[in-house]
């Protein structure tokens, strides 16, 4: 393995992709590394699918609940009752509002984007409810709850949530 | 795009778990004396069964194995059991030809190391018994990176295969406790 730090006659030092610290006046621990991967090919069904199809085309899209509101993401079964919803689908956005958010600044490799961003809750216009996403606004500072943000899409869509890559400020 | 369209999309999704983890103690000896071409194993101060690797314990006795305990065994062996596996081509399988998967019990060993590739005999006369040794890899190819605390890649990243050695097959009595 690789230390990320250096391995002085007097320091230790500490790898923070494992997370473990080692002192020079102590053996190194060997740690090994295996991962396992578990590849899932799923098909998206007549909901998602038009959500994630939409993306594609730059465009958002909710569905309607049985008591009228706008879900954002759409679902397939209406939460409060459980019933479907089948493919009542209402455009919304592209803009929306920050409801809630939370600054990452250190994003983990898994993270949708490689530098500091938001995590928020984003309500996008015409919607009733607020969908997670994040929000690429460079700077805790920019961020506040009711600012206003629109999408950006990923050039190369692969069917996934992240096809709406991140949100932008609108200035 | 039409709505059977939308029903068709598809989305591929990889799970991915990465572990990061420090050997147990006789593990990471194990390892050491791998690298080394020695293998090492351990043998119950109780019941005197030989454990290759160590468990740190013996699973019958239910008694601790320490350094003391430990042993060092020859890389000759036999097969005990065998399969010929036909790949299929599913994620993260690199072979594309039918492939050995036997087990090897070492001498002087109680245990058998899985999953191990035979050579030197065409698989379609591979047979149980038959007598063989470790093929190690040169030095600087060996690592031990890929071993885990949950008993997988024991020898794999240090031994290329078990080399058939030519010998008489070993009677059955010598491996018939063993057939896994």
């Amino acid at each position: 393995m690789e230390f990320a730090g250096e391995i002085g006659q007097v320091g230790g030092s500490f790898a923070p992709e494992t997370g473990v610290c080692s002192h020079s006046s102590v053996s190194e621990p060997r740690i090994t590394t295996t991962k396992l991967e578990f590849p899932y090919s799923r098909t998206l069904g007549p909901v998602v699918g038009a959500f994630l199809a939409g993306l594609r085309e730059g465009k958002l899209l909710g569905i309607r609940g049985k008591d009228g509101r706008v879900l954002a993401p759409p679902l397939e079964y209406d939460p409060e009752t459980g019933e479907s919803l089948g493919t009542d689908m209402v455009a919304i956005g592209p803009e929306g509002t920050v409801v809630a958010w939370t600054w990452v600044d250190a994003p983990s490799p898994k993270h949708p984007l490689d530098h500091p961003f938001s995590f928020a809750l984003v309500k996008p216009d015409g919607a009733d409810t607020a969908m997670v996403g994040a929000v690429d606004a460079g700077s805790a500072e920019a961020m506040s709850s009711g600012m206003r943000v629109r999408p950006r899409f990923a050039k190369e869509p692969h069917n996934v949530i992240t096809d709406l890559e991140a949100w932008e400020p609108v200035a | 795009m039409t709505d059977t369209a939308k029903e068709d999309l598809v989305m591929e999704h990889l799970v991915t778990l990465t572990y990061h983890e420090r050997l147990t103690d006789n593990l990471n000896r194990f390892a050491d004396g791998l690298l080394e071409e020695r293998i090492i194993g351990a043998k119950c101060p109780s019941c005197g069964r030989v454990f290759v690797p160590s468990k740190g314990y013996c699973s019958l006795c239910v008694v601790p194995t320490t350094e003391a305990d430990e042993i060092e065994v020859p890389d000759t062996g036999i097969v005990t059991g065998f399969t010929i596996v036909t790949p299929v081509a599913y994620y993260g399988q690199t072979k594309t030809e039918p492939f050995v998967y036997a087990s090897v019990r070492l001498d002087g060993a109680d245990s058998t190391i899985g999953g191990q590739d035979v050579t030197g005999v065409p698989q379609s006369e591979l047979r149980a018994g038959m007598r063989v040794k470790a093929k190690w890899k040169p030095r600087e190819e060996r690592s031990v990176d890929g071993m885990t605390n949950r008993g997988w890649s024991g020898v794999d990243g240090v031994v290329e295969s078990f080399e058939v050695t030519g010998e008489p097959d070993a009677p059955l009595d010598e491996y018939k406790d063993h057939l896994f």
